[in-house]
């Protein structure tokens, strides 16, 4: 049974100062203490049970990284490796960790000749997609937002409306410098027998699947160091130039080369066959339905300003008039001004055909490009979060629609914002061999409406209910990894997902310190909501699995519960029904 | 209730709160990010990392709200190193729409309140008290610098502000120069210190004090416009003094200009004329204060409603809101193209996500090596763009390059606006 480090002993902390300089660490509540995701964004699931680190180290190379994962494992402290601290999962859990800071591994090297990137894990998205157009090269910013950490991003999510054109981005990950969380520098693809980053295959099995799974381990088998990635020629004889400041800042589209397309559609099944057709021609470099509640926030200057036109505009969206019957289409001339003209005649005899009406669009990267605005999700009601996202087939995205705005208008609206009937985000990946798709719910964290005192703890549970429907209903969710409740979804996909999981973690991370814990989620409910567990009928992991749980262990023989190790201030906002 | 400026830092727990570390506060407008050199916005992260930067400030308000953190050895430089330019707050309106500069102020506020700031702000609080300036000079030399063209009554008053009249005279003698030819202007008898250093470093109640004594003096002049050339004075007198008698700028009885919004019209008009020659390529640099810290206060009362909404209270309109965006910008983009021979170079962070010169929030007097860092980036920049001279709009940004060049092998000259202006009429 490992042991518990209650604290960050001097010892530990002397070797962590003599790794990096006294000045790269930390054990000051002060900056500590915002080592927490914070904005209460995601306190409704992934962030439930953060806190505070208790030490922060910064190292500036991958000597610095394994010498520290190195005083970890000798010391048995759990630690949670940060990138761009973007991904709110990747807030530690575990009392008294070390949060490894990578901010100051910045580096970005360039194989222009075989259009590879190589980058370190502080390094985020808008940087590398400026320095790759200096270059004729690009690549996509994804949904998670250009001040996302670019390897954290390829290792979980990466969705982005180009994956249409250029597939899913971790298919780009190439060669990988990997510290496992006992110390050892492992190198996939070419640098295992060179030090050339540029071929993603390498001798012996392929990790990179492992290293990923199917939406990241959050931090849970180790630190990746260094990624090579694939990049693309650029379209674009010229850089677009940004125009406007402030909140409408964006790149202006020359629009012989790049232009937005948006068609009203008269039925769902025209909008169908659209995004079948558009991809069977394989044309275009995006297609999606976006939700219209997104198409207001971005035309909007502030929150008082989006209220405003939303909320009067209720009988008009309920009535099919606004954008959830938009298909969004973008066409790149990627190799000259012809391509895109062709491209304009096919799409326009696929949507005269439908009877799709053409309308305006701005002609200008609002997202995507360089910029992708997934920070300015809150400002609207104050909290958000994606309870699905999602990539299967497009009869499985409306299906999946269909279902999660059933859930969510009979139990959860209100508090959830009510969107009028929308049934989420969906976009054509993979040329329309796959679509992604995503439900997003918001709510006012300071001011719910409806009988609950507390918005977000309505929207955890529908979260927890969106993972219920999809066993259920037969459908495929997101929520099948170490985000989820494990317990409700690990028997139900493949032959009990939750036992390849952990059987990976252990054979990967046998003293369970890289951002543990594994099952999260089902002990938060265990303690907070067990009446879930009858309601969406699931049994918590913890029942169910015999290893992997260590800090649990021996946090409970401690007598810890969360009540003890998380603040009382947490606890504040619960289920209590207003009056 | 909410009221817009408060500086109370209890006031600002939804913007607390709300922040989500999603580090619009640090990291460059990502439409304008250049490339992978200059990608930070807020000096004090790209010196100290951690989370020395809006999102771990704003953490730590909270805790200090919620009694949930004790002092700890590190936090008075939690607080304090930092240079308060701002460029946290224009990156913030971009995404979450929080009042973030407020934020830290009235965090400074509450650690001056608790005792808990650097020992070398106290050294200029002093020299305030007792010279009225923040460098500890006579008062009696403030107009030494030898006005010409003053006359006894104007509807202009001259602000020239301590920099422009103890340590760097010039600027002076040029606006003064500036001034003779736009019609002539009054010095205001018995100027003190605006207060600004006092008001960045947190320190309100002595900063109440200068506001009311120079607002008294401003009164006595009967003036309609007060001009100034100094971008810290003229946020403080267009902004905070406003800020702290609970009134818009708009509703000050006099107008608030600085001396680059009066000559980019006249220029424009051919009141003024350029005759000399300035053959260059000129890096202009945007002053915190000047830009993005000095769009018109205005005073709003209501409450928070449904989804964060601001509802205007009884008497109060719909709140206006300010993104950096609304400083003064183009006048001295305008006025510097005017010359004949200037070439006006953009520096690859402008505008209101400008990277600070250094010279700010008593950075210089308690952690030099933070305002040091901040011009050594700054003059990269200027060595990127390919600049033959750097030309901002404050005596304290002047100060601030001059100082940086010296231990360094690329040197360019480093001007005032109103030395060339002077220079060129």
């Amino acid at each position: 049974m490992p042991k518990v480090t209650e604290k960050v002993s001097q010892a530990a902390y002397n070797a962590l100062a003599n790794i990096v300089g006294p000045e790269w660490v930390t054990d000051d509540a002060s900056i500590t203490e915002s080592y927490v995701k914070g904005g209460e964004i995601h306190d409704c699931i992934y962030q439930r049970g953060q806190q505070p680190p208790g030490v922060v180290v910064m190292p500036k190379n991958t000597d610095e990284v394994q010498k520290i994962v190195k005083v970890c494992f000798r010391y048995h402290l759990p630690y949670t490796p940060i990138g761009a601290f973007w991904g709110v999962h990747c807030g530690g859990k575990v009392p008294f960790h070390v949060s490894i800071d990578l901010s100051r591994m910045r580096g970005l090297d360039w194989d222009e000749k075989h259009m590879v990137a190589i980058v370190e894990p502080g390094l985020i998205h808008s940087p590398l997609q400026a320095e790759a157009q200096e270059r004729g090269l690009y690549t996509m910013t994804p949904g998670g937002g250009s001040q996302a950490a670019v390897i954290g991003n390829m290792l979980t999510c990466n969705y982005s409306p180009l994956n249409y054109r250029l597939g899913l981005a971790t298919r780009r990950i190439l060669g990988v410098e990997w510290v496992l969380p006992d110390g050892e520098v492992i190198r996939l693809g070419s640098l295992s027998n060179s030090d050339d980053p540029y071929w993603g295959e390498g001798p012996g099995p392929d990790l990179r699947g492992l290293l990923r799974g199917y939406l990241g381990w959050w931090g849970k088998v180790g630190i990746i160091t260094k990624m090579a990635i694939k990049m693309h020629p650029l379209f674009l004889p010229e850089r677009m130039k940004p125009v406007e400041r402030g909140m409408m800042s964006t790149l202006e589209f020359p629009d012989n080369r790049i232009k937005w397309y948006n068609f009203r559609m008269p039925s769902e099944e025209a909008m169908r066959k659209a995004m079948r057709e558009i991809s069977r021609c394989e044309i275009g470099a995006a297609v999606m339905r976006v939700p219209t509640i997104w198409r207001y926030r971005g035309k909007s200057v502030s929150r008082e300003d989006f209220w405003s036109k939303w909320g009067p505009d209720e009988q008009k969206i309920r009535d099919g008039r606004a954008t959830s019957s938009v298909c969004r289409v973008l066409l790149i001339g990627y190799t000259s001004e012809a391509q895109l003209k062709y491209e304009e005649e096919i799409l326009m005899e696929i949507m005269t055909e439908l009877g799709a009406d053409l309308g305006r669009t701005k002609q200008s990267d609002q997202s995507w490009i360089k910029n992708a605005d997934s920070a300015g999700m809150w400002w609207p009601a104050g909290g958000y979060v994606s309870v699905e996202f999602v990539v299967e087939t497009l009869e499985h995205s409306f299906a999946r629609g269909k279902t999660l705005l059933k859930e969510k208008e009979a139990k959860f609206t209100p508090p959830l914002v009510d969107e009028y009937g929308e049934e989420g985000w969906i976009q054509m990946t993979d040329m329309g061999h796959t679509s992604y798709f995503e439900f997003l719910i918001q709510w006012d964290p300071e001011h719910p409406l409806g009988k609950y005192k507390s918005g977000e703890y309505k929207a955890w549970e529908h979260w927890v209910a969106s993972q219920r429907t999809a066993i259920d209903h037969g459908q495929y969710t997101a929520n099948i990894g170490s985000l989820s409740v494990m317990g409700l979804t690990g028997p139900a996909f493949g032959p009990n997902y939750g036992e390849i999981y952990d059987k990976v973690r252990q054979a990967v991370d046998p003293k369970d310190i890289s951002n543990p814990p594994l099952d999260l989620h089902d002990r938060v409910i265990e303690e907070f909501a067990p009446q879930w567990m009858e309601e969406y009928d699931f049994k918590p992991w913890t029942e169910l699995m015999h290893g992997g749980q260590e800090w649990w262990k021996v946090l409970t023989s401690r007598g810890y519960k969360w009540r003890d190790v998380l603040p009382e201030w947490y606890w504040d906002r619960d289920d209590k029904e207003i009056g | 209730m909410i009221v817009s400026g408060s500086l109370e830092l209890k006031d600002y727990m939804y913007e607390m709160r709300r922040c989500m570390r999603c580090a619009s506060c640090k990291w460059l407008d990502h439409i304008y990010m250049p490339d992978n050199r200059f990608v930070y916005r807020c000096p004090s992260y790209a010196k100290y990392y951690y989370s020395k930067v809006a999102y771990g400030r704003l953490k730590l308000g909270l805790a200090l709200c919620e009694n949930r953190l004790e002092d700890t050895p590190g936090m008075k430089d939690m607080v304090f190193q930092c240079l308060m330019c701002g460029a946290c707050d224009s990156g913030c309106k971009r995404n979450l729409d929080l009042e973030i500069m407020n934020s830290l102020e009235a965090l400074r506020g509450h650690m001056v309140a608790g005792g808990r700031y650097p020992e070398a702000h106290q050294r200029v609080i002093d020299h305030v008290a007792k010279s009225h300036n923040k460098f500890g000079a006579p008062h009696k030399d403030r107009a030494a610098w030898g006005p010409v063209n003053a006359q006894a009554k104007s509807d202009t008053v001259y602000f020239a502000g301590c920099g422009a009249s103890y340590q760097d005279k010039n600027l002076a003698q040029a606006s003064d120069k500036i001034l003779g030819q736009l019609g002539g202007y009054m010095l205001l008898l018995g100027e003190q210190c605006c207060g600004h250093p006092l008001f960045a470093m947190g320190h309100f109640d002595a900063f109440r004090q200068q506001m009311e004594t120079n607002l008294e003096a401003m009164k006595a002049t009967g003036a309609k416009r007060l001009v100034t050339a100094c971008a810290e004075c003229y946020k403080t007198w267009k902004v905070d003094y406003p800020r702290l008698m609970k009134m818009s700028t708009k509703d000050l009885p006099f107008e608030v200009v600085h001396i680059t919004e009066l000559v980019a019209p006249a220029v424009a008009s051919g009141q003024i004329k350029f005759n000399g020659r300035v053959d260059m390529k000129l890096a202009w640099h945007d002053p915190c204060n000047l830009g993005r810290m000095s769009e018109p206060y205005t005073h709003w009362e209501g409450d928070r409603g449904q989804w964060g909404c601001l509802e205007p209270g009884q008497g109060f309109a719909a709140k206006e809101f300010n993104r950096g965006t609304a400083g003064v910008y183009e006048a001295p983009r305008d006025i510097l193209a005017a010359i004949p021979g200037v070439e006006v170079l953009e520096l690859k962070r402008h505008h209101e996500f400008s990277w600070c010169c250094g010279g700010h929030g008593g950075a210089p007097e308690a952690y030099p090596e933070l305002a040091a860092y901040a011009v050594s980036e700054r003059l990269e920049e200027v060595k990127d763009a390919g600049a033959e001279a750097v030309v901002s709009a404050c005596p304290y940004c002047k100060q601030q390059f001059q100082d940086g060049f010296k231990d360094r092998d690329h040197k360019v000259p480093v001007f005032d606006i109103t030395e060339l202006i002077a220079q060129a009429l």
